[in-house]
């Protein structure tokens, strides 16, 4: 498989059939940070990843209420290790990291299980062993999950898709029939202390505790989350005082650079037709399209230290690491190649006030085939001054060496990343959907979305063209010359035959599209509205619509 | 030695004033043009592409205004001052690399009516941006 496609824009596409994002990862330890729970899922073991949707352990929470007993940072610092006992462990040296506490409990212990106990909660606590309680159907106080259970364990439950092992009853320590129990929510909070920061103040805390670095991975697919994901950390970290390479893959969706123009750029039909997404994003650079066999890798850091080479030769360097025969190279174009030809990365940034984040992408299993064919635009006669994509030959690593998976480069690179910046090597899991953690988040993400963004943001453009309509037994060449400003069509001329439309629906038509979304669906509106008040003529209404359907395929 | 590329003019009325991230404004009869120093567009690179405001835009100060794209990255632009937009430099749809010949005279980005000339006070004077940039590149 070494043919690379045609000549192809920058653009990676990845199988829809690569494996989920979220199956374990073979060395690292990931934990799902959550505003509503202390942090950490897992901490059995520091070295196996979990994947979200089997239910998880939970550390014990409380009511965001009660007081923290300590200063934050400082014991947000000395967080201890995953797997270890519920006892700070004294100062980190080297790199920071993220403050997520471990699972209280190491102790193997009963219950005093009481036949009001339910079955759920003696189950998890036979896994108390080295973690904690497995998660139940029904809270630990016998009650199944209601209103009178904490927001906290709610939102908990609800991130992680299964049910809280137990409630705290009202504002105080539980009064539950298992001791042990309550015993890991005391242990695990002198452990969460970060988390009542987090609820007091959300933004602050989880990503401004840890000093140095910090990895985080997204556990949704959803190009407009991660965006969204980009520019919280953008606009609300202090990344003075640590760094973050984010993660994260999307399902089928095509990305334009910030001043790209989508009709310019990509098959706008076909997108439709195959419900891929169409996105701005808010760096510069081109056009690339993704689904999961793309990763795509965001390092994020002041201004300052703003690097892209630097960057990329991390990846270089993690990628042949990891297969040293691999002929990968950084180009003064900031891409990366394979065997000095193939395009396999693409980058785009943007710059802050005080921070920048360089994000590029990275080809492991992409489905070519669809990339090259949403990438083909079919729109002719478009005149702007919107930046253009460089095509480029592209190739999947997996093509060169099909042991690699999306999951195993993800990892060599967080590694390396961690290496390079003397951090752990601890992935943490992040929810995009996540408000606590990332307030405002939700926001962000519907912005992305809107039409006024994703197509009004586009440079004023012009389009000049000529439909060829096979009307009967002849052609009619209609010249057609729009302007288009913010999305929406601020100039249009249409030069039809004389007489070929009665004058007047002619001049509907032209003042109905002034001023309307340079849309198919806006306009196949107005069309049909203006057929509606057309007088009843089989011949006229052919002309329409041979018309409209033409100039909405322009669009 | 750090040698600007071209010099700011400071003709009566027309002080050239700077703010940290590197834009200047000057003001005469009330109307501030406002652009990115020599220092910024060299950091920059090749602007490619500038994204500015509609004219009538009313803008606080530091409000976000625009963008400029360069090979380095998509940058955005802040404004110095609190003013409604009055004139776009349209020059720059089809000529974007003004900005890096020319940013003190045919590179300037759009021009704003002054909202509150107090805040011209807060803003550096040329030696104290030549000042700061120093520091800043040590």
């Amino acid at each position: 498989m070494s043919h690379c496609g045609p000549f192809q824009r920058e653009q990676f596409c990845d199988s829809v059939t690569r494996p989920s994002l979220l199956s374990p990862a073979p060395s690292f330890a990931r934990r799902r940070a959550c505003a509503g729970t202390g942090g950490t899922l897992d901490s059995r073991s520091a070295r196996t990843a979990h994947s979200p949707t089997t239910p998880q352990p939970s550390p014990a929470a409380r009511r965001a209420q009660r007081p923290p007993p300590a200063p934050l940072t400082r014991e947000a610092e000395n967080a201890p290790e995953a797997a270890g006992s519920g006892e700070p462990t004294g100062t980190r040296t080297g790199g920071g990291r993220a403050p997520l506490p471990a699972a209280p409990g190491t102790a193997r212990s009963s219950c005093s299980e009481a036949p009001g106990c339910p079955e759920s909660c003696r189950q998890g606590l036979s896994g108390i062993a080295g973690g904690a309680p497995r998660l139940g159907p029904a809270c630990c106080c016998g009650k199944s999950m209601s209103a009178s259970c904490p927001p906290l364990i709610r939102h908990f439950s609800s991130v992680t898709g299964a049910p809280a092992a137990f409630s705290v009853s009202g504002a105080g320590i539980p009064s539950i029939c298992c001791p042990v129990i309550k015993n890991m929510v005391l242990q695990s909070l002198k452990n969460c202390l970060w988390l009542s920061c987090v609820l007091r103040t959300p933004k602050a805390c989880f990503w401004s505790t840890a000093s140095g670095g910090l990895i985080i991975q997204s556990v949704s697919n959803d190009v407009y989350q991660n965006l969204a994901v980009e520019d919280w950390i953008h606009d609300h970290m202090d990344l003075e005082k640590q760094h973050v390479l984010f993660l994260w893959r999307n399902s089928p969706a095509v990305v334009i650079g910030r001043h790209q123009n989508p009709w310019q750029e990509c098959n706008l039909r076909l997108l439709r037709q195959k419900n891929i997404k169409l996105a701005r994003r808010r760096s510069g650079g081109g056009t690339v399209y993704h689904d999961l066999g793309n990763i795509n890798l965001t390092f994020f850091t002041t201004r300052k230290k703003y690097e892209r080479m630097e960057n990329l030769k991390l990846i270089v360097k993690a990628l042949k690491a990891l297969r040293p025969q691999l002929d990968v190279h950084v180009t003064d174009r900031y891409d990366i190649l394979l065997d000095r030809q193939y395009k396999i990365s693409g980058t785009a940034a943007k710059l802050g006030r005080t921070s920048a984040y360089h994000h590029c992408t990275l080809l492991c299993n992409a489905d070519k085939f669809v990339l090259s064919s949403v990438l083909r635009s079919p729109y002719k006669g478009l005149k702007s001054n919107a930046t253009p994509s460089v095509p480029a030959s592209v190739k999947n690593l997996f093509e060169e060496d099909p042991s690699l998976t999306s999951e195993i480069l993800l990892d060599a690179i967080a590694k390396e990343y961690a290496v390079q910046h003397q951090m752990d090597h601890h992935i943490t899991l992040i929810n995009p959907a996540d408000e606590t953690l990332l307030p405002g988040i939700s926001n962000k993400a519907k912005e992305l979305q809107t039409w006024e963004w994703v197509y009004g943001k586009t440079p004023k453009f012009s389009v000049s063209t000529c439909l060829n309509m096979a009307y009967k037994d002849s052609v009619v060449d209609v010249k057609v010359n729009m302007d288009v400003k913010h999305g929406r069509i601020e100039v249009c001329n249409i030069d039809l035959p004389e007489q070929w439309l009665p004058p007047r629906l002619y001049s509907e038509l032209v003042k109905g599209l002034i001023g309307s979304k340079f849309c198919p669906n806006e306009t196949t509106t107005l069309v049909t509205t203006l057929l509606r008040v057309c007088p009843q003529d089989d011949e006229l209404h052919s002309r329409w619509n041979l018309l409209c359907e033409n100039m909405i395929r322009l669009m | 030695m750090w040698a600007p590329r071209s010099i700011s003019s400071t003709r009566r009325g027309r002080a050239r004033k700077f703010t940290d991230k590197h834009e200047w404004v000057s003001v005469e009869n009330g109307i501030g043009t406002v652009g990115i120093s020599d220092f910024a567009q060299e950091a920059l690179g090749d602007v490619v592409y500038c994204s500015l405001p509609e004219v009538g835009t009313k803008l606080s100060k530091h409000d976000e205004f625009g963008a400029l794209e360069s090979v380095k990255a998509a940058s955005e632009l802040y404004s110095p001052l609190s003013g409604e937009v009055t004139e776009i430099n349209a020059a720059l749809a089809d000529n974007p690399g003004l900005v890096n010949k020319s940013c003190y005279q045919d590179g300037w980005l759009i021009k704003m009516t002054v909202a509150n000339s107090a805040e011209l006070d807060e803003l550096m004077t040329e030696d104290a941006y030549e000042k700061y940039i120093k520091s800043i590149e040590d």
